[in-house]
C-alpha cells in the first residue's frame, strides 16, 4: 500500500445524511461521538461537506421529496467511496412499507433503489457498538477499492 | 483566564476513564432480557405459524415446497419487538443478546427453520407438519384414562396418515366415528 | 375575565344557545366529561370569536372525518386552561359541523387563532376543503408529483371515479414574495435541507440586511410518511408499533397517548402497578430528552465540552431503560390495558444508584448554567417571545412556561399517577433563550423526584400489570386523549366503527404549534444567533410531517382510494357486496 492509500484507510472522514425517519437511528449515530463510545480515537471525523468525505452514512426512510438531494450528494463525493445504510427503514422501508399490495405513498423507496449500497446494518435502532462494527466492515471495503 | 470547572472535570476523568474499548474489548452493557437477534430452536418449533400472524411489520414469511414448510425471518425488516417470543406456544423463538449483524449482501440477513410435513396416502397432499402430530399424540396419551389408552393409540396410528377430507370420505372403511369411544 | 370553573359546561351551552338560536343543533357528553356540540357550518367564525373573548379558550387542533356521500365533518377542539386552578378535570369542547361533498367550503379562523394556520393548510391539501380567507394558502406536505404520479398509475384511469374539481393540484412550494429589486443591500440566505448543524432535514429562508434578519420563512414536508393513512389499515394492537416510530426521542409518550385514547374508547381501567410503571418510564424519558436537548444547544453555542458532559450523564438513563425494557431507544413497554414487562425487586437498588448519579450531575448543571459567563452572554436577551405573542401563536410546553404562561397537561387534566405524587410546575417571566434553558434543567430535578416516589409506591403495591381488553370496539364512539410530551401537549383523536380496525386517527404533535413561533422570534436578530433560536423551541421535525386519510367516494357506489389501482378494485367489490 502506498502512503496515500495507507493514510486514507487509517483516518476515514464520514458524512452523515439524515433522510427523514423517526430520529432513533440519528441519535444513536451521534451517540458514537460521545465520551463512552468515542470513535475519534479510531481516527474517524465527521465533516459537513461531501467533497471531503470517504464514507457516506445514510439513515432513515427516504421520502419522495428528498431523493433528488440525496442523489446530488452521492454524485459530489469523490471516488473511492463507500455507502453504509443504517436501520430497518433504510434497508427495506421497515414498518412504514405497508402490507400486501399497499405501499405508503410518502416513501421514495429503500436506499438501494436510489444509490448503490455497500454495507447494511440491521437493527431498530442498532446499538452504537453495532454501528461501529458496520463502519469497521466499511473500512475493509475501502481498503479493497483504493 | 482558565475555566476552573473544566480543569476539575478533566482531572476527574483522568482518574476514572469513561470510554470503553469496544472493538478491542468487551461491549458496554448487555443485561439479560436485552432484545437482540431472534433465533429459532430447531427441536421445539412445530411450524404452527403463530409468529407469522402476529408480526407487526410482516417480517416473517412461510413457504411450502417439496413437502417441507420453511419459516423465515427477514432481519432487515424486523423491529426486534419480541412479540413472536411472547406468542409462540412452544418457546421456540428467543431474542438473544447478539447485535453484530452487519452484512455486505442483504439476502444473507435472515434466520430460517424447516419443518417436514406429512403426506396423505390417499390424495397425496401435504396437510400438516409432522412435529405437530407427534406432540398432540404425546400430550393426549399422557393425560387420558389408561383403560382407553391402547385403543386410542392404535386408532391414532391409522388416522394420522390421511388428511381431514380423505378421513371423511373413507370414514366407513376406517371405522371412524366418535361414538365408539362412549 | 373573572368566572369560576364550576359550572363551565352549563355556561357555555347557554351562551351558545343564546347567540346561535336556530343554528344550534344539540349537544352530548362523551367519555371522561368531554363535551360535543353540533352546529351549522355558517356560524364557525362567530363561535370562535365568542370563545376567545368571553371564555379565553385555546385551540387544540382541527380534524376532519370523511363520511362518503354524506359529506365532510369538520371538528374544532378547544381547551380552557389559561387560568390558575387546583386539581380538577379540565373541560375539552368539540364543535362539529357538516359540509356537503359537492361544494366543500368553510370559513377560516386564522384571523382569530393564528395556531390554526398549519392545521388548515394540511386539511385543504389532503382533503380538498377550501378555507375562505386562509392567511397562507401554500403547499405543505405532499410530494410534488401528487396526483399525477401516484404509484405509477395515470390520472386518466382514476378520473372516472372522482370529479376533477375534487382533486386539488399540488404545485411546487413558492417562497413568500420578496421585493429586493431596487434594494441591493438585501439578500436571501437559505439554510437546509442538509446542514451540518441540524440532525434533521428542513428548509429555512432568511431575508437579511447585512447581518440582521428581517423576515424568515419555513418549509417542512421532507419527512412525510403517510402515517395516519397507514394506521387505518391495521388493527388497534398493531398500530402501537407505528405510533411508537413517529418520533424516536418521545416514543413512549406517543404510545401512552394512543393507549390512553383507546382505553377511553373501551372504558378500560388500568391496574395500579401498570400505572406506576408507565409514569416511571415517562418521567425517565423526559429527563433523557431534556439532557439531549441541552447538549445540542450547547453545541450550537460553541461550548462543545458541555455537549460531551450532558451526553455522558445521559448514558446512565439509557442503561436503566435497557435493564427494564430491553432496548435503549424505542422501548416497547406499552400495550392497551397495561405494560408488558415488570420491575422486579432486585432491579430497584440498581436503579436508585443510577438515579443518584444523575441527580448530582443535574444540580451541578443548574449551577453551571446560572453562573457561566459564556452561556449567559449568548442566551440572555436573545430571541424574546412576550406573553401576548405566546398566547396569540398558541405555543405549548416549556416554550410557553418560559414566557409566563402556565399550562401543563399533568396539572390541568391529571392522568396516570400525577394526581398521587407531589411536584411543582416551573415557570419563568422573561421569555428569552436563557429562560428556556433554566426551565428545562429545573424540570429534570422535578422529574427525578417523581421517579423516586413511583419507586416507593411500587415497593408496596402488588397485583397484575395488564387488564382484560376486548378485541372490537363499539361503533360510532370517539375519544380525545391529551398527554404531556417533553415538548408540550400531544393530542390524539380516534374514532371507531365496530370492527378491530380504527376508522380515523388524527395526531397533533406539539412541534406543530411551536415551530411557527420561531418566525416571530427571528426578527431583528443576527444570522449567527439563528441556529440557537431555532433550536430553543426543541423542534422535532419527525413529529410535524405525518398525514391524514384521503378517501374520495363517488355517489355512484364506487369507492376510490387514489393510491393504488388494486386497492380500488378491492374496495369496489366490498362496497357492492355490502349494498
Amino acid at each position: 500500500m502506498g502512503l496515500k492509500a495507507w493514510s486514507r484507510v487509517k483516518s476515514p472522514w464520514i458524512m452523515f445524511a439524515p433522510c427523514g425517519g423517526c430520529n432513533g437511528c440519528h441519535i444513536e449515530i451521534v451517540a458514537c461521538l460521545t465520551p463512552r463510545y468515542d470513535v475519534e480515537r479510531l481516527g474517524i471525523k465527521i465533516t459537513g461537506s461531501p467533497r471531503q468525505a470517504d464514507i457516506l452514512v445514510v439513515a432513515g426512510h427516504v421520502s419522495k421529496q428528498i431523493t433528488k438531494a440525496l442523489k446530488r450528494i452521492y454524485e459530489q463525493i469523490p471516488d473511492p467511496k463507500v455507502v453504509v445504510a443504517v436501520g430497518s427503514c433504510a434497508l427495506t422501508g421497515g414498518v412504514f412499507y405497508g402490507e400486501g399490495d399497499y405501499v405508503s405513498y410518502g416513501l421514495g423507496g429503500p436506499v438501494n433503489k436510489i444509490i448503490p449500497v455497500d454495507v447494511y446494518v440491521p437493527g431498530c435502532p442498532p446499538k452504537p457498538e453495532a454501528i461501529i462494527h458496520g463502519i469497521a466492515l466499511a473500512i475493509q471495503k475501502l481498503k479493497e477499492k483504493v | 483566564m482558565v475555566n476552573l470547572r473544566v480543569l476539575v472535570e478533566a482531572f476527574k476523568s483522568l482518574a476514572r476513564c469513561v470510554t470503553i474499548k469496544y472493538p478491542f474489548g468487551p461491549p458496554a452493557y448487555t443485561p439479560e432480557g436485552m432484545r437482540g437477534k431472534p433465533e429459532f430452536d430447531m427441536e421445539k418449533c412445530v411450524g404452527c405459524g403463530g409468529c407469522f400472524n402476529c408480526c407487526p411489520p410482516e417480517a416473517i414469511t412461510i413457504m411450502e415446497e417439496d413437502g417441507k414448510r420453511r419459516i423465515e425471518i427477514n432481519l432487515g425488516k424486523c423491529l426486534y419487538c419480541a412479540t413472536c417470543q411472547e406468542v409462540c406456544p412452544e418457546d421456540a423463538i428467543t431474542l438473544t443478546s447478539k447485535f453484530e449483524l452487519a452484512v455486505y449482501d442483504l439476502s444473507q440477513a435472515k434466520e430460517t427453520v424447516e419443518v417436514s410435513q406429512v403426506k396423505c396416502e390417499n390424495c397425496g397432499c401435504y396437510f400438516a407438519p409432522e412435529p405437530q402430530i407427534s406432540k398432540v399424540r404425546d400430550r393426549v396419551l399422557s393425560k387420558i384414562n389408561p383403560v382407553q389408552k391402547e385403543t386410542i393409540e392404535k386408532d391414532f396410528q391409522v388416522y394420522s396418515k390421511y388428511c381431514p377430507t380423505c378421513r371423511k370420505q373413507l370414514s366407513f372403511k376406517l371405522n371412524y366415528h366418535p361414538r365408539k369411544y362412549y | 375575565m373573572s368566572f369560576s370553573y364550576e359550572n363551565l359546561k352549563e355556561k357555555i351551552v347557554s351562551r351558545l344557545r343564546e347567540n346561535l338560536g336556530e343554528d344550534y343543533l344539540g349537544e352530548y357528553e362523551g367519555r371522561e366529561g368531554r363535551l360535543y356540540v353540533n352546529v351549522r357550518s355558517g356560524t364557525i367564525k362567530l363561535i370562535a370569536e365568542m370563545l376567545k373573548n368571553e371564555f379565553d379558550a385555546r385551540l387544540v387542533t382541527i380534524s376532519v372525518n370523511d363520511f362518503g356521500f354524506k359529506g365532510f365533518e369538520v371538528l374544532y377542539h378547544y381547551a380552557f386552561d389559561y387560568k390558575d386552578k387546583v386539581f380538577t378535570k379540565n373541560l375539552t369542547l368539540t364543535v362539529k359541523t357538516l359540509i356537503p361533498r359537492e361544494n366543500p367550503e368553510i370559513d377560516s379562523i386564522t384571523s382569530i387563532y393564528y395556531s390554526a394556520v398549519y392545521a388548515e393548510r394540511e386539511m385543504s391539501e389532503l382533503n380538498g376543503i377550501t378555507f375562505k380567507g386562509l392567511i397562507d394558502p401554500r403547499h405543505f406536505v405532499l410530494p410534488y408529483e401528487w396526483p399525477h404520479e401516484v404509484e405509477g398509475v395515470e390520472v386518466k384511469k382514476i378520473v372516472d371515479f372522482a370529479p376533477e374539481e375534487q382533486r386539488k393540484k399540488v404545485g411546487k412550494w413558492i417562497p413568500l414574495p420578496v421585493d429586493i429589486e431596487g434594494k441591493p443591500e438585501l439578500s436571501i440566505v437559505p439554510i437546509g435541507p442538509f446542514h451540518p448543524a441540524f440532525v434533521e432535514a428542513w428548509y429555512y429562508r432568511l431575508k437579511v440586511d447585512g447581518e440582521k434578519i428581517i423576515e424568515a420563512d419555513l418549509k417542512t414536508g421532507f419527512n412525510h410518511r403517510g402515517i395516519m393513512k397507514l394506521m387505518e389499515k391495521r388493527s388497534y394492537w398493531r398500530n402501537i408499533y407505528i405510533s411508537e416510530r413517529v418520533c424516536g426521542i418521545c416514543s413512549h409518550t406517543h404510545t401512552s397517548a394512543y393507549c390512553r385514547t383507546v382505553e377511553m374508547l373501551g372504558n378500560i381501567e388500568l391496574p395500579d402497578r401498570g400505572r406506576y410503571i408507565r409514569t416511571f418510564i415517562k418521567e425517565l424519558e423526559r429527563i433523557h430528552s431534556h439532557l439531549l436537548w441541552a447538549g445540542v444547544g450547547m453545541d450550537l453555542i460553541g461550548y462543545k465540552t458541555a455537549f460531551m458532559w450532558f451526553w455522558r450523564d445521559r448514558e446512565h438513563v439509557l442503561d436503566i431503560f435497557e435493564m427494564v425494557s430491553g432496548n435503549r431507544v424505542l422501548h416497547a413497554m406499552n400495550i392497551i390495558g397495561g405494560v408488558r414487562r415488570d420491575i422486579t425487586r432486585d432491579m430497584i437498588p440498581k436503579i436508585e444508584r443510577k438515579l443518584d448519579i444523575v441527580e448530582r450531575a443535574a444540580k451541578n448543571y443548574v449551577k453551571m448554567a446560572t453562573t457561566e459567563p459564556l452561556i449567559r452572554k449568548r442566551t440572555v436577551g436573545v430571541g424574546v417571545l412576550t406573553k401576548d405573542e405566546a398566547k396569540e401563536v398558541g405555543v405549548v410546553g416549556p416554550t410557553a412556561r418560559a414566557s409566563d404562561v402556565g399550562i401543563d397537561v399533568r396539572k390541568d387534566d391529571p392522568y396516570l399517577a400525577y394526581g398521587e405524587t407531589s411536584w411543582d410546575m416551573v415557570t419563568r417571566p422573561d421569555g428569552d433563550v436563557y429562560a428556556k434553558v433554566i426551565v428545562r434543567l429545573l424540570e429534570v430535578l422535578q422529574s427525578i423526584s417523581i421517579c423516586r416516589q413511583c419507586l416507593d409506591l411500587l415497593k408496596t403495591v402488588g397485583g397484575p400489570i395488564q387488564a382484560e381488553v376486548p378485541r372490537e370496539f363499539p361503533e360510532g364512539e370517539e375519544a380525545i386523549g391529551r398527554v404531556e410530551a417533553p415538548r408540550g401537549e400531544l393530542a390524539y383523536y380516534i374514532r371507531s366503527n365496530g370492527t378491530h380496525i380504527p376508522d380515523r386517527v388524527r395526531i397533533r404533535t406539539p412541534s406543530f404549534l411551536n415551530n411557527p413561533s420561531t418566525l416571530y422570534m427571528l426578527r431583528n436578530q443576527t444570522i449567527a444567533d439563528a441556529p440557537i433560536i431555532i433550536a430553543s423551541v426543541d423542534p422535532c421535525i419527525a413529529c410535524t410531517d405525518r398525514s391524514i386519510k384521503i378517501v374520495l367516494e363517488d355517489v355512484k357506489e364506487k369507492k376510490v382510494k387514489p393510491v393504488s389501482f388494486s386497492m380500488l378494485a378491492e374496495k369496489s367489490r366490498l362496497k357492492s357486496r355490502r349494498m
